[in-house]
């Protein structure tokens, strides 16, 4: 009996061993369901993370679930930012640290009906634009460039307002609304497409946000985790059915009104923001990148605060 | 037998191809025409049908909008405030039955001051009309595109449908309508909307049937699917997106004709119901809705699918029997051809006992064996009759060529005038035109009377009798003249006379006879319608010797025959002939004529006599130039060489 029971203290112990080393992380992305997140979910889905012994929870995201708000109030371990966002939160005192940048380019255009004749950032001037609330610095950097004074609206979700002729002008990203404007019958000679990226103001994207004090304590964790998401991704466009797979099951979970050939385009439009010459651009933030962003959100007064130096912003886990 | 020249299977071959041929086109020319008639109803058909399901939609969607209107006409008049809303609202939703929730949402700070959203919402549940505010920080419909467009365009709207801000499982579509400040119809005070529920409005979609297994649906601006049979596709799907899963641009096409176009009947390409199937769209201008009904291309071809699978199996069986029938006739035809065949074989090899198989059809082909095997007994007796009368023909040539020996024999071959001490030089030739001839020549001496008798004739007809006539005249001149040679004028009444005795038949014989004086050199002629002889003189001179005209001998009796007397000197010649010489024709029928005998005559005229015959003989020969000879020809030709005989060689 006394053999039994120490035999059970023993089995107990070992559990809890165990149970200690596999560590749960909270991630946080930043928008509904879709291939903007393919890599995660693939990794996820061939249980990487559990392999490498994270615990990985993607929490609930969408519209009503914001990332920077989430990460602030600790809720989420990571988080998945714009560059902006997390500058912002910096804003804020929240102490956000890049650990991994994932896109290096500016996605974001401005994109109108071809037949309004809207070419250069000049023709903006006096028209309606429609940006989104929490995006407007991008815009806004690029209409002081160019001296223009648009009527600027908050932009919902659809590309309605640009298809009924409600604004003339509209923001978009390259992976998800042009993918629409093209999946609602749209061919791409009748829109006429302004990355910001042309004009001076096209800002680093995507990048994996941890709080400064969760870096310090749990930095195996957080390693591990950007680690096993670039294993995620370079898989995810190396076999973009799967991905497209992993993306559906989550969209119909969540009961996106997505389909199919929707977040194939995405993952195809992300391929070169993510990719060059078949290898991952990230996880490096440039210096110039961040500086550029920190410059444009200053000029604008978006930020106040003396900004953190570069080397206390980004630190890249992976090295 | 080989198959290429079987008469059997090229005419099977042949009727069977033309005829398939003209089943062919003429069957698949009627399958278009019919396909297109049937294709032309249809589209009416749908064309019907999907007008009268839009125009059942339409109507709920004005009922809708002609609430919001109502609604939004009140509110620009001021009738209705802020607080008062909630009545209305719920009397809207409860007097209509396409409204199945309203709102009137307004623009910050415009219904209250201190509150930025200011939003009633009435709508109808199971357990009755429930009321909710929109708008809140986790809500903010100024962006949504129910509330914005309007706001913008400052015109009406339909929205693509949406989850309820009610209930997510709610899809309704709404319709909105801005409206203004009473005082400043300038100044946006908010958004009046309307709902209606998905279900209520696509059922009567769903319940449209046509054919078996033709159904319509409904499809958003952005052509996705309001209702489609394919449930997963509903609010998930549009023509786009199917577009790019299927990998068929023909989708997208068809898309962007439904936006662009207020209807139309077109082909759905195959990978949206893997089969191919037509559609008939109507655009719903007030919302941009489309309204589609789909007929499967086998429902509609089927019957006239059905109707030719049966026309083609008819067909191959006509064909069979068509095949059996020809090969039978074609059999009856050439088997006894065949035998024909056999049997001409036989008759071309001379084998013309062999009987013809009986063949009693009485057809072409019974008429040709008929008259194949009255070929074979009229060859036999042909060939029979042709052996006999060859037989005989070849004994009658036999007989003539002894005729003609005979004949020839007559003639004297020499002149034998050793005994008498005087020099002629006499030579003479008949060629006859048949095997035996009526021509003759003589000449025998007379040596009692120390003279020559010479002379030339020619019996009126040729051949067998005339040789006879000819040799009667040559005895009975050469009996008589012998007897007493002095008067050749009466020798030749005499024979005359002898000559018209039993001539039944008519015959005559021309006579030109002389008795030459061996020592005086004297001629006496006696002449019976011959022709005149040539006489050429020791110096040099020739000239026709004009002689007394006689009747031919044998024409009548008791005719007198007067004597002309030439006197010969040593050299002098005479050269006598028949008409066979001056009347031979050449290839042209031209005649030889005197005038070329007399002619020829100067030149030869001193040469030896044998020399001038066959000089007269090679000259008319020359003329004729192979034309067939027509009549006997006979040349005498005689030089008077008394004395020491010099010019006898």
């Amino acid at each position: 009996m006394r053999r039994v029971l120490a035999l059970a203290a023993v089995l107990l112990l070992c559990a809890s061993t165990a149970l200690a080393d596999t560590q749960t992380l909270r991630f946080q992305p930043h928008w509904v369901p879709q291939a903007q997140f393919a890599g995660f979910y693939l990794a996820k889905e061939m249980g990487w993370y559990q392999d490498a012994g994270l615990e990985l929870e993607i929490l609930p995201h969408g519209a009503e679930h914001p990332a920077p708000a989430t990460l602030a109030r600790q809720e989420a371990d990571v988080a998945l930012l714009y560059l902006t966002q997390a500058l912002e939160l910096r804003e804020q005192g929240v102490d956000v640290v890049n650990v991994a940048q994932l896109i290096q380019d500016s996605s974001l255009v401005l994109v109108s009906l071809a037949e309004s004749g809207i070419l250069v950032p000049e023709d903006l001037d006096g028209q309606r634009v429609s940006r989104w609330a929490s995006f407007s610095l991008q815009p806004e950097a690029l209409f002081r460039t160019y001296g223009v004074h648009p009527e600027t609206v908050d932009q919902g979700a659809t590309m309605a307002a640009l298809r009924t002729g409600a604004v003339a002008a509209a923001t978009a990203t390259r992976y998800n609304e042009l993918v629409e404007l093209y999946l609602s019958g749209l061919d791409p000679d009748e829109i006429e497409v302004m990355p910001l990226e042309d004009h001076g103001v096209g800002l680093a994207e995507d990048g994996i946000y941890v709080l400064e004090s969760t870096l310090r304590e749990r930095p195996e964790a957080v390693r591990t985790f950007v680690e096993v998401s670039l294993r995620g991704w370079e898989y995810a466009f190396a076999h973009p059915d799967a991905a497209v797979d992993a993306v559906m099951d989550r969209v119909i979970q969540a009961g996106e009104p997505t389909n199919r050939a929707h977040q194939r385009l995405m993952l195809e439009a992300l391929r070169p923001l993510y990719l060059e010459d078949e290898a991952l651009r990230g996880p490096h933030l440039d210096r110039q990148d961040y500086q550029l962003a920190v410059s444009l959100m200053r000029n604008l007064g978006h930020l106040e605060w003396e900004p953190v130096p570069y080397e206390q912003f980004h630190q890249d886990v992976t090295q | 037998m080989n198959g290429r020249k079987s008469l059997a299977v090229r005419l099977a071959l042949v009727t069977l191809l033309t005829t398939g041929s003209i089943f062919f086109i003429s069957s698949g020319a009627l399958y278009l025409m019919v396909r297109d008639i049937m294709l032309e109803h249809a589209e009416d058909q749908a064309r019907e049908l999907t007008h009268a399901t839009a125009n059942r939609i339409r109507s709920s969607l004005n009922e809708v909008a002609g609430s919001a209107q109502g609604l939004a006409s009140a509110l620009n008049s001021g009738q209705i405030r802020p607080d008062g809303l909630f009545p209305v609202l719920d009397n809207v939703t409860l007097q209509s039955d396409a409204v199945q929730g309203a709102a009137v949402t307004y623009e910050p700070y415009a219904a209250d001051p201190d509150e930025r959203y200011y939003g009633p919402f009435s709508y109808e549940t199971p357990n009755g009309i429930t009321r909710m505010h929109l708008g809140g920080d986790d809500f903010d419909y100024f962006t949504r595109d129910w509330y914005q467009i309007p706001a913008l365009t400052r015109s009406g709207f339909w929205t693509e449908p949406f989850p309820s801000a009610a209930d997510p499982n709610r899809l309704i579509t709404t319709y909105s309508r801005p409206f203004f400040d009473p005082d400043d119809a300038e100044a946006l005070r908010g958004i009046v909307t309307m709902d209606i529920e998905l279900p209520a409005l696509t059922a009567r979609v769903d319940e449209v049937e046509i054919f078996d297994s033709g159904f319509a649906f409904l499809v958003s601006p952005r052509t996705r699917f309001i209702t489609y049979p394919q449930r997963d596709w509903i609010m998930r799907e549009s023509l786009f997106s199917l577009a790019e899963t299927l990998g068929e641009p023909e989708l997208r096409e068809l898309g962007r004709r439904i936006q662009q176009t207020d209807e139309g009947f077109s082909r759905v390409p195959e990978a949206l119901l893997e089969e191919p199937a037509r559609l008939y769209h109507v655009r719903l201008p007030e919302a941009n809705w489309a309204v589609g009904v789909i007929i499967p291309e086998r429902e509609l071809f089927g019957d006239i699918l059905r109707v030719m699978h049966w026309v083609l199996i008819i067909a191959a069986i006509g064909f069979f029997i068509l095949l059996g029938t020809i090969i039978g006739i074609s059999r009856g035809i050439t088997r006894p051809l065949k035998g024909l065949a056999s049997s001409a074989g036989e008759i071309a090899r001379g084998n013309l006992d062999r009987p013809l198989p009986p063949i009693r059809t009485g057809d072409e082909v019974g008429q040709l064996a008929h008259s194949l095997d009255e070929m074979r007994l009229s060859l036999k007796d042909y060939i029979n009759d042709l052996t006999a009368t060859t037989a005989a023909k070849e004994r009658m040539e036999s007989e003539l060529k002894i005729a003609r020996n005979i004949q020839m024999s007559f003639l004297p071959k020499r002149l034998d005038l050793s005994d008498l001490d005087v020099g002629i030089d006499l030579a003479a030739r008949l060629i006859p035109a048949k095997e035996v001839g009526g021509d003759l020549y003589d000449f025998f001496p007379l040596r009692e009377h120390n003279a020559l008798f010479f002379a030339v004739g020619d019996v009126s007809d040729k051949g067998v009798p005339a040789a006879l006539f000819m040799a009667v005249t040559k005895t009975l001149v050469k009996g008589i003249a012998e007897q007493d040679p002095r008067d050749p004028g009466e020798i030749l009444t005499r024979v005359n006379n002898e000559l018209c005795l039993n001539n039944d038949n008519g015959m005559f014989v021309t006579y030109l006879c002389g008795v030459l004086d061996l020592g005086t050199g004297e001629v006496r002629f006696a002449n019976a319608g011959h022709n005149p002889p040539l006489i050429h003189r020791a110096d040099g001179t020739y000239d026709w010797l004009k002689l007394p005209p006689g009747l031919v001998l044998g024409a009548m009796e008791d005719m007198e025959y007067p004597v002309q007397t030439v006197r010969l000197a040593p050299g002098d010649a005479l050269l006598l002939y028949t008409d066979g010489v001056t009347e031979a024709a050449d290839g042209e029928q031209k005649l030889y004529g005197e005038d070329r005998l007399f002619a020829l005559y100067g030149e030869i005229a001193s040469q030896p006599a044998r020399q001038q015959v066959d000089a007269v003989l090679e000259s008319v020969e020359r003329f004729a130039d192979g034309a067939t000879q027509a009549d006997d020809i006979t040349v005498l030709a005689l030089r008077y060489c008394p004395g020491d005989g010099e010019c006898v060689r």
